[in-house]
């Protein structure tokens, strides 16, 4: 009796210390287009859900953030002059506790819209964020993305509008998938795998002759192209599990016996350990 | 019926009972009695143009489209209804319509106008009239202003005095410097700055100019048109920095956070204290054992170390910068001097633990020496980190919690200072122990328990003899 009173007694006490813990805060930002110059985009965010979209109309961005404000600060910030954008959270302030208050409570959340007119650099760092991108049909110049804990999935339902440079991607312990990303227009991608693996996807026809860097461990590669292109694997495996169905050895790559006649070319140069590669051709 | 139809309408568009008043005029009902307010409304509506404007001439003929109309049905329903009358009756009722959102749009105008009127005046409407917001207290509102200022997602705002009560409109070819309201802020003119609302929503009507950022707590900010220079910022309320740095020092999340800093450093000085005791046990037994024969001078080497870390590493980078081998060991041995460092301290802290430890169990039961000074240095590192524990648990404890806080830090910087002055004055355990005390306390407490040494005696094998036994 004696001992479940003190138990009573101690969570009367922490109950509104808990609560106080917690501020939760909206702040909606916007911008209206002025140019269509290039903009490099940073949004960073902690924990919980990200989103991204294309956006049409008269604004440049506009974002809705829903954050602790006990763990972390907002940012939403455009420097004009560099045309820089930075949205989201202060690199500094990603810490466990920003992601453990707002993936506990399944609260934080943070959707950007991106003019689709405008050809921008994003760089993404999104901590322990679960990220659901939609890059179709905008102007993505470079995509660095920097995934913590969740992964996510990334889409490129359309075209996009201009040639992207270069996609990097880095993952932690989630995972990433990648659809469409023969919609990307990208000519180089380079990956730093995380636990649960990295899936490319490149849909039904690649815009843009690819090559793809890959330093993957435990979760493994998994690289799906439409069956008109050619595909040249150079992979360095250790402990790691990689067999290429329906390729051909030449000296140190493997080759689609279409790699001569292809109109695009897809090579991966990967180095894995303990995971798996897998590299096939989609259905038709 | 076409009194009826009217009002019906102006009721279904919300166009307020101003205009309610004027239809029910035109259809030659008498007027309801002009009540305090709708006189007020009147004045506003006098003032603004209300009756000549293009609006009541639209009004006039809408009435009579919805007159015609309702004859037409009346007619039709009748006689039956051909086809082709049915199509005619569409394509007037769509017109109807297309008519009906122009004068929606000139209604906005026409309601900004009146608040801007209303706000000059400086008289307040209730609910039934055209302001619709919440009434704030002078209280509320100074507050609100002051959470504002401080927010780091606020904005600098005018002074308090010329912030608006209530609702306000930049009204169409006015330009004005940067501007507040307590209410919703409506702009068709320009404002040469920031345009804010508390308590409101900002809208920039088409033709409106905000040349700064647009904010609105606890309300949006909409383009109907306009053009804002700088960001469009909304949040649902604003937070002073005090108020959130108060709630962060006594939240349950902020004493998580010390516990599980306090633990990690627990967990890794245990693991650094089982490492020493295989690798360096007898490195440790000779700083513990200074620190026991002479902690005066163990303390004074510990701040003498401390106070003289950086000269020394200024100098080291000096000297090394001079010589062509010193700067291509430079990457090598700046590291190497905060290495060396950290691992004395760490040693010298493990030694005083155990010699903290020895102290709290004394009269625990004895099985070996090696598990008697394990069991002081864990007892020792929980009480120093334990010190820390209950500061974390007490943080949010107005006074307490910043004293044992205080107290944790003392006790663990003298403990970490007379560990690391007895670490170098033996260089890190590789001289020899001071001779007052030479071996570890729980041995010589153990001594009398037994004639045999502790560490036990070597075997000696037994001499071969031939001699055959008597």
């Amino acid at each position: 009796m004696r001992t479940r009173m003190i138990h009573l007694a101690l969570g009367v006490a922490l109950v509104p210390l808990a609560a106080e813990g917690q501020q939760w805060r909206t702040i909606e930002s916007a911008r209206q287009l002025t140019n269509t110059e290039q903009t490099r985009v940073s949004l960073t965010f902690a924990g919980g859900k990200f989103e991204l979209r294309p956006l049409t109309g008269a604004l440049l961005y506009q974002m809705h953030l829903h954050y602790d404000e006990q763990s972390s600060d907002a940012v939403h910030e455009f420097d004009a002059a560099q045309h820089q954008l930075t949205l989201g959270m202060t690199k500094a302030n990603v810490g466990w506790r920003a992601l453990h208050s707002m993936n506990r409570h399944d609260s934080g959340n943070m959707t950007v819209g991106l003019n689709r007119t405008v050809p921008m650099k994003l760089e993404l760092n999104l901590g322990g964020a679960a990220a659901d991108l939609e890059l179709g049909g905008m102007r993505v110049k470079s995509l660095e993305l920097n995934m913590g804990l969740a992964g996510g999935n990334v889409r490129f339902s359309t075209p996009n509008a201009i040639v992207m440079d270069e996609l990097s991607v880095d993952v932690g312990l989630g995972g990433v998938n990648f659809e469409n990303l023969g919609n990307a227009n990208v000519s180089q991608i380079d990956i730093n795998g995380g636990m649960e693996g990295v899936a490319l996807n490149f849909g039904d026809a690649v815009m843009h002759d690819v090559k793809i860097n890959a330093h993957v461990a435990f979760g493994g590669l998994k690289i799906q192209v439409p069956r008109s292109v050619g595909v040249k694997v150079q992979a360095e495996t250790k402990l790691a599990n990689f067999k290429p169905k329906g390729f051909t050895r030449t000296n140190d790559a493997w080759l689609t016996p279409n790699w001569n006649e292809s109109a695009r070319h897809v090579t991966v140069v990967v180095n894995a350990a303990f995971g798996s590669l897998e590299v096939n051709h989609s259905d038709p | 019926m076409r009194a009826a139809l009217g009002a019906l309408l102006i009721t279904a568009f919300g166009l307020g009972r101003p205009l309610g008043a004027q239809v029910a005029g035109a259809s030659g009902r008498p007027p309801n009695p002009p009540t305090a307010e709708r006189i007020q409304i009147m004045k506003y509506s006098d003032q603004i143009g209300w009756n000549d404007s293009s609006l009541s001439r639209d009004l006039k003929q809408l009435t009579d489209s919805i007159n015609l109309i309702a004859g037409e049905m009346t007619s039709a329903r009748m006689k039956g209804i051909p086809p082709e009358r049915i199509g005619y009756l569409q394509g007037r009722l769509g017109a109807l319509k297309r008519r009906l959102g122009g004068m929606q749009g000139q209604l906005g105008q026409l309601q900004g106008q009146s608040r801007a009127l209303e706000a000059r005046h400086g008289e307040e409407l209730n609910e039934d009239g055209l302001r619709m917001h919440r009434m704030l207290s002078r209280r509320d509102l100074e507050q609100l202003f002051r959470h504002v200022r401080q927010d780091p997602q606020g904005i600098e705002l005018p002074p308090a005095d010329s912030i608006v009560r209530g609702a306000f409109a930049v009204t169409q070819g006015a330009v004005i410097g940067r501007v507040a309201a307590t209410g919703q802020l409506d702009v068709f003119g320009t404002v040469n700055g920031n345009a804010v609302s508390l308590n409101g929503d900002v809208v920039v009507h088409k033709g409106g100019h905000v040349t700064g950022d647009a904010l609105s707590v606890g309300g949006t900010v909409r383009l109907d048109g306009g053009t804002i220079d700088g960001e469009l910022r909304s949040t649902d309320r604003a937070v002073a920095p005090a108020a959130a740095a108060a709630a962060s020092s006594s939240g349950f999340l902020s004493i998580l956070d010390q516990l599980q800093i306090a633990m990690g450093w627990l967990v890794a000085m245990v693991l650094l204290g089982f490492g020493v005791m295989v690798f360096a046990e007898d490195r440790l037994r000779v700083v513990a054992a200074t620190i026991e024969a002479r902690f005066g001078r163990s303390l004074f080497a510990g701040l003498l170390a401390e106070v003289s870390f950086i000269p020394v590493l200024v100098l080291s980078i000096v000297l090394l910068v001079i010589t062509i081998i010193g700067i291509i060991l430079l990457p090598v041995a700046i590291p190497g001097i905060f290495v060396l460092g950290a691992l004395l301290a760490v040693l010298g802290f493990l030694a005083v633990s155990r010699v903290a430890g020895q102290a709290l169990t004394r009269r625990a039961a004895t099985v070996s020496v090696r598990g008697a000074e394990l069991r002081s240095m864990l007892a020792g590192l929980f009480f120093f980190f334990g010190l820390w524990l209950v500061a974390a648990i007490l943080s949010w404890v107005p006074v307490l919690g910043p004293l044992l806080h205080a107290l944790a830090f003392v006790v663990t910087w003298a403990a970490v200072t007379v560990g690391l002055g007895a670490a170098v004055i033996t260089r890190g355990g590789g001289r020899p122990a001071p001779s007052p005390v030479a071996t570890p306390d729980a041995a010589s407490e153990l001594g009398w328990q037994t004639p045999t040494p502790i560490s036990g005696i070597a075997a000696a094998r037994r001499q071969a003899t031939n001699t055959p036994e008597a």
